[in-house]
């Protein structure tokens, strides 16, 4: 501005400089440019629980409901505040912040003298603070009044009345609480079309009345837009067409908006295939007719109408051509123009394995992701479900495990991970994923790929547990046992009293599977052994008489405390870890390779005990393993009672055992008697031929 | 208020008319622990201190769930810090994989004489750390950021081409504090700052700006400092320094009526040509000429155009230079005037 | 300070008598002082038990002239730098922070609280103890940030960590 009066006639002396000189312009950017450029720099990192918990080992939740839990109480605490604030307001107006910050005040309550005058004011201000079925008891009110509201207020009270179904929009929740509110929602869970719509609700009355009042074209255009939009909303499409044919004939023209609402139920008003598609191009045509420019929402709205055409020959062929449109036009595909794409190119598990479509896709978005910025924006409510699909898909149609790594690596980029908006998704995606990978993958790629993911960020369920188990006693990775016990403790399947035993026994078997295979480290052994004596601390064993012994005993009852009493029933109401007797063998051939003979003992005392209410009668292994340990040992009797076990079990391995004693220097001449008496009575051939001394 | 206290007397029937009423609660001793036939039985609402069985029992910690060792552990030496620490946070020992100590230890009998683990130690909670500030993180955000700045432009290669490019200089001051504030009235001052050589003056226009700027002008450098700190807003002062200047600009070019009226103690520098030393010359010169009366003065300086020059200079200089190099101006000024007569000595 | 109940009921009022030492003058030149309790009594340095046993942190330790030195501040902020502004509401905001937490948080902390004060945040820290379910924990976090920022305008983050019980913050015994 200044160079006007100023003059560069002043320095001779030194050289000459181009008079003409332009500076760089500053580039624009937003005010929270700088912020968003620094965000793109952090990924997410697998180690770092959620945002929303702290970070420090007791208050990081590892197991799913964990999870759930914490971040619901956090959400009650902030309840629980906010009606402390709404409740004594008059200690939360003093301002310090300069600017203002409108969340920290008590909000707004409704006293109802302030609204009970029907004045436009009013319905301006409780439309505002979306209390429309009050707002239209007040504009009863103020018609019975015969007080003047503007058509611009009536109009905007109906359109409120359509988007919202005749009732009060509900208030958005925390985002603690947002992230399960697919399961605190029930009915969005299923029922994608029921009809919602309130018949006779108050959009309709007032439909009916501003229609008689209804003068001008344009006022005229939009109530009859908003009513189909409503109505198209909410699933009633009969009437919804009754309508447009009503608008058609008084030439009314139809809005963009309805025809997005329209294209998007095409599928509850025609019924075959190519019915629908014939009315999706004649729209398309009366739009271009009417000269209404389509958006990102109309082009998502017919690829979601021809996905609902299942199984539809010339689904894909269409979905394509769509896509030219969209290019041509000049708009580009959102992430869920792409979900709809997969969902109708794989329509079902079966079908879609040579289509190379969902790697042309990624192809696609990451040149968009490259292009935009490395940001992706929010474009269309269709975006959650793309991470969903695609995972879904290119797990189960295209088994494909480069894709689904691509997928993931796409997921994890910058901040793509908020495109999978609830909990419930989430859970899908990572179920998918590691199902494939278990099934198809080595072990060099998937753990790494596991521990970057697990807990913090995922929290698998039983099934991943399961196919984990059973991935890691195909590859044999020893290693990791001991660390999956840890990981079962932290996960929660050991305290969760439907699943615990199932889990137990598995990893049980695992354990003692390779113990037969190779040659474990001492080292490894005793921690086998430390896990199996966790296992008992956890579930001790508890003899059935003790327990009939609780229940029957009356005079005892007085002596105990009412509230003993209330523990010990409650107790009783838990399932009790049920023991069996594969779950004991196991446990005894763990305890038993590790030289630990009380413990192996009493486990073998309690199965024997309890043998009519174990289930499974111990295995050959366990016993054989427990007979070595206590010649070992010199506990001469204690094999012989067990050898008398194995007889009684008609095992085959009793002429090892008999050998095995046999083989002993150590025995007494009543110990081989009875050796002899066992070989004697026993009913295998095997037995017989066995030299004894 | 002082309390008095009374001690209560009790009757206590020896028969059993009085029924106690056995509670929800277990029975508790109503009566001390010695009441033995005879004994007098003391009334105990609640137990009293010697009546206790053994020491007072704690009541066992409940254990809320298996604890997780801390994450550190776990943490792999090639990973990347910058996703594991993104943002200032305060020091978490489970998260940072060194073995950090902090605390002063006196003596063996403070902490057994060890040094203070990061575990459970407040002190390193306290203080500031810049986990969030790595290389590695600087490295990143320099790299996120460089996309809004433009490339340094070539022709600025020296303090002079810079001030040959942007004459002016405007200063501004933002402030942050940690309040719940971000006004700071301090932020209003605006500050104009440009070399008087960027502008376009002649003599009279630049003397009389530098009057007008009074002690905004810096004579050493040069320069003119405009502080404008009158208004509120930090826009309002800018507007007004703009203002200011270009009114001093202007208003230096323009010439009253009543500058002409200047006198000799008004002058800025010496101006012989209005000094009395020139009449003096003049006559002097005119002394030399054979008729004095009919002789143009202009021409009369003309034709003795050196002599004068070298006069005027060294008057000038005698004049208006200090005291710095006041023998060296007055030699000259005395050869001059000797040269003037014609003298040598 | 004695004081008589004026109503002599039965003979067998007792004089209750208040040793509680009020007076002002705790040093003096001139006069060798006697009120022992207050004379000899330096603030937050404990004088050594006969049994040596009073257990103090690390904190507690650093007697409050080793501030600077072995120990640091408990509160971070601008207001005390050049031209600092909102000291005495900083000052009083801290008071009223730390009286909150230690009515909300029952016993649950086992060191000070450590406010710290970035833009406009405010950042409470402290050592906390696992006496509680980490469910009633985050109920008490989500709780105490929403009305503190109510409360004081500004946004609060709590950011603590737990220790296992409050013997691993013993330092030493007085």
């Amino acid at each position: 501005m200044f160079l006007r009066i100023f003059n560069r006639c002043a320095s001779t002396a030194t050289a000459s400089r181009p008079t003409s000189f332009t500076f760089p312009q500053r580039l624009n950017r937003s005010p929270t440019a700088i912020l968003e450029a620094l965000n793109s720099c952090v990924q997410t990192d697998g180690g770092n629980p959620a945002y929303i918990f702290m970070d420090d080992p007791f208050l990081i939740p590892t197991s799913g409901h964990e999870k759930r839990q914490l971040a619901l109480s956090k959400a009650s605490g902030k309840k629980a505040a906010r009606w402390i604030i709404d409740r004594y307001s008059y200690a939360f107006f003093h301002d310090v912040a300069a600017p203002s910050i409108p969340s920290y005040f008590p909000s707004y309550t409704f006293d109802e003298k302030e609204f009970i005058e029907p004045d436009e004011t009013t319905l301006y201000k409780l439309m505002n603070w979306n209390k429309i079925t009050k707002a239209y008891e007040i504009y009863k009110k103020c018609l019975e009044n015969n007080v003047d509201i503007s058509s611009t207020c009536k109009y905007a009270l109906f359109d409120l009345l359509c988007i919202y179904n005749s009732e009060n929009p509900m208030d958005t929740l925390p985002p603690e609480e947002d992230w399960y509110r697919r399961e605190l929602n029930e009915t969005n869970q299923s029922g994608l079309t029921k009809r919602t719509w309130k018949d006779n609700g108050l959009a309709e009355q007032m439909f009916e009345e501003l229609k008689l009042s209804a003068t001008s074209v344009e006022q005229k255009i939009r109530l009859y837009n908003s009513f189909a939009s409503g109505l198209l909303k909410y699933n009633y499409a009969e009437k919804a067409m009754t309508i447009l044919d009503e608008m058609r004939q008084n030439k009314i023209s139809i809005d963009l908006t309805t025809y997005n609402y329209l294209l998007r139920s095409i599928s509850s008003i025609k019924e075959s295939y190519e019915a629908r598609w014939q009315f999706i191009t004649e729209c398309l045509q009366d739009m271009k007719q009417n000269s209404i420019q389509p958006n990102l929402r109309t082009f998502n709205s017919i690829l979601y109408t021809l996905r609902r055409c299942s199984l539809y020959e010339q689904g894909p062929i269409l979905a394509l051509s769509i896509l030219k449109e969209m290019r041509q036009c000049g708009i580009e595909p959102s992430l869920g123009t792409w979900a709809h794409i997969i969902m109708i190119f794989y329509p079902n598990d079966q079908i879609g394995y040579e289509t190379q479509i969902l790697p042309q896709i990624m192809d696609e978005l990451e040149k968009q992701y490259e292009s935009n910025g490395h940001q992706f924006q929010w474009k269309d409510i269709d975006d959650s479900e793309f991470f969903f699909n695609a995972m879904f898909k290119a797990t189960v149609n295209c088994r494909d495990i480069d894709l689904a790594k691509r997928i993931h690596r796409f997921l994890m980029t910058g901040s793509n991970s908020r495109f999978i908006p609830d909990g419930f998704k989430e859970q899908m995606y990572y179920a998918n994923l590691f199902r494939l990978l278990f099934r198809v993958d080595m072990p060099e790629q998937v753990m790494p790929l596991w521990e970057s993911v697990v807990p913090n960020i995922y929290s698998p369920s039983i099934n991943v547990i399961e196919d984990l188990m059973e991935f890691i006693s195909t590859w044999n990775i020893n290693d990791y046992y001991v660390r999956l016990w840890s990981d079962l403790l932290m996960l929660g399947f050991i305290d969760n009293k439907q699943n615990n035993r199932r889990i137990i026994e598995r990893y049980l078997m695992l354990l003692n599977r390779t113990n037969t295979q190779e040659n474990l480290s001492k080292d490894q052994i005793k921690q086998y052994a430390n896990i199996a004596r966790q296992i008992l601390k956890r579930f001790p064993l508890v003899p059935e008489e003790e327990q009939k012994f609780e229940n029957t005993n009356d005079n005892q009852k007085q002596e105990i405390s009412e509230e003993q009493q209330r523990r010990n029933q409650f107790k009783q109401l838990q399932p009790v870890f049920q023991y069996s007797g594969q779950l004991l063998s196991n446990l005894i051939c763990l305890l038993a390779q590790a030289d630990d003979f009380d413990a192996s003992w009493s486990l073998y005392e309690h199965y024997l005990s309890n043998k009519n209410t174990l289930i499974n009668p111990l295995n050959e292994k366990s016993l054989m393993l427990l007979l070595s340990l206590s010649i070992k040992q010199n506990h001469i009797n204690r094999a012989l009672d067990i050898i008398e076990t194995i007889n009684e079990l008609n095992y085959e391995c009793l002429s090892d055992a008999l050998d095995l004693l046999n083989r002993n220097v150590n025995l007494s001449i009543n110990d081989r008697q009875r050796l002899k008496t066992i070989q004697k009575n026993s009913s295998l051939e095997s037995a017989h031929h066995v030299k004894l001394i | 208020m002082s309390l008095t206290y009374l001690k209560l007397r009790l009757k206590l029937p020896s028969n059993n008319m009085l029924v106690f009423i056995r509670t929800y609660r277990q029975a508790q001793r109503s009566t001390g622990p010695k009441s033995q036939e005879g004994e007098f039985r003391t009334l105990q609402l609640t137990p009293a201190k010697n009546n206790r069985s053994g020491p007072m029992k704690k009541r066992p910690k409940p254990v809320y769930k298996e604890v997780l060792p801390p994450r550190y552990l776990r943490m792999s030496t090639d990973q990347d810090w910058t996703n594991v620490w993104p943002t200032a946070t305060t020091f978490k020992q489970s998260v940072v994989p060194l073995p950090i100590t902090q605390g002063y230890v006196a003596s063996d009998k403070e902490n057994k004489g060890l040094p203070i683990e990061k575990r459970a130690n407040a002190e390193l909670m306290k203080i500031p750390n810049f986990f969030h500030l790595t290389p590695n993180h600087i490295k990143k955000h320099c790299a996120a950021i460089k996309q809004y700045c433009t490339p340094w432009p070539e022709e600025f290669n020296s303090d002079e081409a810079c001030e040959y490019y942007l004459p002016i200089q405007i200063t501004t001051h933002d402030y942050l504090n940690s309040t719940p504030s971000i006004r700071d009235t301090r932020a209003r001052v605006v500050k104009f700052n440009f070399k008087l050589t960027q502008l376009e003056f002649d003599e009279h226009a630049r003397d009389k700006f530098v009057r007008l700027a009074g002690p905004r002008y810096n004579t050493d450098t040069d320069e003119l400092t405009l502080v404008a700190d009158k208004c509120p807003y930090r826009k309002q002062n800018y507007d007004y320094a703009q203002y200011l200047l270009t009114a001093l600009y202007f208003e230096s070019w323009k010439t009253e009526t009543w500058e002409q009226e200047r006198t000799k103690n008004d002058w800025q520098r010496y101006y012989w040509d209005e000094s009395p030393s020139r009449d003096r010359l003049l006559d002097i010169l005119k002394a030399h000429e054979k008729d004095p009366s009919s002789v143009n003065s202009k021409s009369l300086l003309d034709r003795n155009k050196k002599l004068v020059e070298r006069y005027r200079k060294s008057i000038s200089r005698v004049q208006d230079e200090g005291v710095e190099n006041e023998l060296k101006n007055l030699k000259d000024y005395k050869n001059d005037v000797l040269m003037l007569y014609n003298l040598k000595l | 300070m004695n004081t008589y109940l004026k109503l002599n009921l039965l003979g067998n009022c007792f004089q209750q008598r208040c040793y509680l030492s009020t007076s002002p003058i705790l040093h003096s030149w001139f006069v060798r002082l006697t009120n022992v309790t207050q004379v000899n009594t330096e603030a937050a340095t404990p004088k050594h038990t006969r049994k040596r046993n009073y257990p103090l942190t690390y904190e507690q330790r650093q007697f409050p002239k080793l501030i600077g030195h072995t120990k640091t501040w408990n509160t971070f902020n601008t207001s005390n730098l050049r031209d600092g502004k909102r000291k005495a509401e900083t000052v009083s905001d801290d008071l009223f922070l730390r009286q909150f937490i230690y009515g909300t948080w029952h016993s649950l902390f086992v060191s000070e609280l450590i406010i710290k004060r970035r833009h406009n945040m405010i950042i409470l820290s402290g050592l906390v103890t696992r006496t509680i379910h980490p469910r009633r924990m985050y109920f008490l976090i989500g709780y105490t940030e929403e009305i503190l920022s109510a409360l004081l305008k500004t946004p609060v983050k709590i950011e603590i960590q737990t220790v296992e019980n409050k013997e691993d913050v013993i330092f030493t015994y007085w």
